[in-house]
């Protein structure tokens, strides 16, 4: 049964994986951190794939079950598919959320650190899980043979780190003295580079109509459609600003803290402050 | 609720306000679905004592449940007069709503009371622990709505509320007679179906 759903979801991850180097294919490509991201993506996350549906050979996974080959499998798919997904992203989205682009040089810096070190770290463990060293065990022997591939992870690992600095230097230096991002640094096809950056606050200044996958580029299908003005030409209902919510979600983290601390009469302070700012929210003006 | 908007109207033809209300009654269905399905599984698996044939008490429930029934022909009622303007009947129909709550309530309290000197808690049994949780969580909805009903009667009072905002009203309403359902659903269930 664990062999037949282990190799059951490699179908539907497979498929994932050419819808994504489909995209690749549908797109217009530029060398840009947020790319080398994607790619750095799609290709861990095959690899990840590929020791998981490893594991529905049941002789295999009898060996490979509670070893460090599970953890370099795991962290291949959850680090090397979600993390690198994630950073692909902030590149990506950064300039539209805070209007300022990120370094494009230690962006690179950071993918190319975070790339060898994620391999460094993860890759020998599939080596170090054969050789039986089980997981959530941080102790080994010298006689098990596996000291010199542990040093090489956690060399991986430190440079890991070191990418995560890089990358918290960028955020940092960027806000300062970030280059202004267009509305569109990078000829994008989706409706939210047809916008300022960072976004107005009603988003479009006119709902725009749709009519292909890829409304902002010209298709044999379908010509680009129009970006919305700059200034709406008629005024836009946004809904009024409300310190009430906050104050609602103020309640709840009272009544967690103090229900794990076990204060019963704290978790009904929280109660209260809960309804109290619910009960004035639904006073609060329908719109401004 | 203080502020009489121009209705926004979804593509449906329906007042948003009204459509998020339907979306979250029925949130609410799913959480009582739950709450009900989770007393019926546990039905009659109870190993200790009090059981329901021993405890429940019908004729006392009957009354409670005929009390929540009238006070939802009231909020009708209520509503009607705020509909047509009529704003002194409107306020003695919204108070007399939330009071008809308040003694559901009350019997909810006396019922509670017993049966907790009766041996019967929380942590008694299967039938105590899916029993005080499942009408637990509707008094707590039924007490909402009386806190609802009363800021209602309190603008009225003022003068806030009128005509132009019957649709806050009917939404109130619209809250009122699904609590009410759902405890017709949970006095057949729980107290006749024994």
């Amino acid at each position: 049964m664990f062999a037949a759903t282990t190799m059951l979801i490699a179908v539907p991850t497979g498929v994932k994986i050419f819808n994504w180097i489909a995209t690749l294919w549908g797109g217009d490509i530029h060398g840009t951190t947020a790319l080398h991201f994607a790619v750095g993506f799609i290709a861990m996350f095959i690899i990840g794939g590929l020791s998981g549906v490893s594991h529905a050979s049941p002789p295999a996974d009898l060996q490979q079950t509670d070893t460090y080959y599970v953890v370099a499998h795991i962290h291949y798919v959850l680090f090397g598919g979600t993390i690198m997904g994630l950073f692909a992203g902030m590149y990506y989205w950064w300039p539209k959320m805070t209007g300022r682009l990120l370094s494009e040089p230690l962006g690179k810096l950071h993918f190319w650190l975070q790339f060898v070190g994620m391999n460094l770290a993860f890759f020998p463990m599939h080596l170090i899980g054969l050789l039986g060293m089980p997981r959530r065990i941080y102790t080994y022997g010298p006689e098990l043979g596996v000291s010199d591939l542990n040093l090489v992870s956690t060399v991986g690992a430190f440079l890991i780190g070191l990418s995560i600095l890089v990358f918290v230097f960028n955020m940092w230096r960027t806000s300062r003295h970030g280059q202004r991002a267009s509305n569109d640094p990078w000829r994008g096809a989706t409706l939210e580079w047809s916008i300022a950056s960072p976004p107005p606050v009603y988003n479009f200044s006119v709902i725009p109509t749709v009519t292909g996958r890829l409304p902002r580029w010209h298709t044999e299908r379908h010509p680009a459609i129009q970006d919305p003005p700059a200034v709406p030409p008629a005024p836009i209902h946004v809904p009024g600003g409300s310190w009430w919510p906050m104050v609602a979600a103020l309640g709840l983290p009272i009544m967690a803290l103090s229900a794990l601390t076990h204060t019963l009469w704290i978790v009904f302070v929280g109660v209260a402050v809960l309804l109290f700012g619910i009960y004035r929210w639904a006073f609060e003006p329908f719109e401004v | 609720m203080t502020h009489s908007a121009v209705a926004h109207h979804t593509s449906m033809g329906l007042d948003s306000r009204k459509m998020a209300f339907w979306t979250f009654i029925g949130s609410e269905c799913l959480l009582f679905g739950t709450l009900i399905s989770t007393y019926l599984i546990y039905k009659g698996k109870s190993v200790v004592g009090p059981y329901p044939h021993e405890i429940l008490n019908i004729p006392f429930t009957s009354v409670s449940t005929f009390d929540l029934l009238l006070s939802s022909l009231v909020m009708v009622l209520a509503l009607a007069a705020v509909q047509r303007g009529d704003m002194k009947w409107a306020k003695i129909w919204l108070l007399s709503t939330a009071l008809l709550g308040l003694v559901f309530l009350g019997g909810q309290v006396i019922e509670f009371t017993e049966f907790v000197h009766k041996g019967l808690t929380l942590q008694t049994n299967l039938f105590g622990c899916t029993f005080f949780v499942l009408t637990g969580t509707h008094g707590a909805h039924v007490a909402v709505g009386v806190l609802w009903l009363l800021t209602l009667w309190v603008r009225a009072v003022q003068g806030k509320l009128g005509p132009a905002n019957a649709m806050t009203v009917e939404i109130t309403g619209l809250y009122w007679h699904f609590v009410d359902v759902v405890w017709i659903v949970i006095f057949t269930v729980v107290y006749l179906i024994q």
